[in-house]
């Protein structure tokens, strides 16, 4: 089973020779299962690419090209400096001339990041339905019950605003505390899409603090709210009528 | 002689900057970490021009920065675990990371993050042989492990992701 896995995704990669190549295309012509697996290993195939694809026009940071294109180059004989160089280098403290343009920069690989707190965070959690993010457990429970005005100051997961958006859905940012992670949620059917994250800062003062509403709130996610929403923000009577209705438009 | 010599270094340099863009993503697989991707490319550039020499013409360059990436990245964690460095996620607080932009990023999202949930080893695998499509021979020298090492990895990461994203 091992080896079929193995030849089925070398025969993916177009790493089959020929041979095993007709041989392999003889097996599927026969095998229906065989082919479903093969479609599954393309569709992934062409996932990722799709995915990544994204981070290839990404400008490079001007620094880099500068980098590529003046940096000293070497000549037999340098080796050595070479070494030396490596060794100055290694601690990675450039970082901290740049923090303003690789903040500018970091997109989607700090959303994986941040997007990776919410995931792993046992007391908050998402997951992938048909690659469309999906607030599960805790977040899940948060959005669909939860009243901005009733809620517990040091509710695990905090809702910030409900709000009608521009399509008509009814969505909600939320506050997973120990993920550290704030987002939008949108209602699609019984499901919560989540559709914007960002890292909130860390609780300051003890945890379950009464804070101050809305300035806790990352400026990504309230930014995200001024994109979508149609109106105003709920008022809690509203609300409380959203939530009958399962919040559906 | 020397003309020669400065033309093959200034076309050197300009296929690095064209190669940038990989760079980072690949630095990225390694580092999971937009900042320290950029130091880690900047690392392997200057430790590639320092012996460009080495580097065979008709030979792939990106396969070869590739595997200095590695060596770098390997030496810069060395390097942390002397100073007993930790990541800094400081400054990343707050940033916008996701949305504004309709269903397609977070899909992309969902799958990165996929990507990057997997241990190292065949997180690698998978980035280099189906996101940057090398063989699996160049992807095996890149990684500087035997081929049969980077088939399993690559298959475990694999099924690994198609669980995750089914």
């Amino acid at each position: 089973m091992r080896a079929d896995h193995e030849r089925l995704m070398a025969y993916v990669d177009g790493e089959l020779d020929g041979g095993e190549r007709a041989e392999f295309e003889r097996q599927l012509a026969a095998d229906p299962d065989l082919r479903a697996l093969l479609a599954a290993e393309q569709t992934l195939r062409a996932r990722l690419q799709t995915s990544f694809a994204r981070q290839l026009s990404e400008p490079a940071p001007e620094r880099l090209v500068q980098t590529a294109r003046t940096a000293r180059a070497g000549s037999a004989g340098l080796a050595i400096l070479e070494r030396w160089r490596g060794r100055s280098r290694s601690r990675v403290t450039g970082r901290r001339y740049w923090p303003l343009s690789v903040a500018l920069a970091a997109s989607l690989m700090l959303a994986a990041v941040f997007g990776l707190q919410l995931w792993r965070s046992p007391g908050a959690s998402v997951a992938l339905v048909s690659g469309q993010v999906v607030a599960r457990g805790p977040v899940a429970q948060a959005l669909s019950t939860a009243l901005a005005r009733t809620q517990p100051a040091d509710a695990a997961v905090r809702i910030g605003l409900s709000f009608r958006d521009r399509q008509g859905r009814m969505c909600r940012t939320f506050m997973a505390r120990a993920a550290l992670s704030a987002g939008v949620a949108c209602r699609a059917g019984q499901d919560w899409l989540v559709e914007a994250v960002a890292s909130a800062p860390a609780a300051a003062g003890a945890v379950g603090a009464v804070r101050t509403a809305g300035s806790e709130w990352p400026a990504a996610i309230m930014r995200e709210v001024d994109q979508r929403i149609a109106g105003n923000a709920l008022d809690d009577q509203a609300e409380r009528r959203a939530r009958a209705h399962h919040w559906q438009p | 002689m020397t003309d020669i010599h400065n033309d093959d270094l200034a076309a050197f340099r300009e296929q690095l900057v064209a190669l940038l863009p990989r760079l980072r993503r690949v630095a990225r697989g390694y580092t999971r970490n937009v900042a320290d991707a950029d130091d880690l490319v900047q690392l392997a550039i200057e430790r590639a021009l320092l012996r460009w020499q080495q580097w065979q013409r008709g030979t792939r360059l990106d396969c070869w920065m590739f595997g200095i990436l590695r060596n770098a990245w390997f030496d810069e964690l060395r390097a942390r675990r002397r100073h007993a460095e930790v990541l800094l996620e400081d400054e990343q607080a707050g940033t916008q990371v996701a949305g504004g932009d309709g269903g397609q990023p977070l899909q992309a999202l969902a799958v990165e993050a996929a990507l990057l949930e997997l241990p190292e080893e065949q997180r690698m695998a998978v980035l280099l042989v189906l996101v940057e499509g090398l063989s699996y021979k160049e992807a095996a020298a890149a990684l500087d492990v035997p081929i049969g090492t980077l088939t399993s990895r690559l298959a475990r990461g694999r099924e690994a992701l198609a669980r995750v994203l089914a």
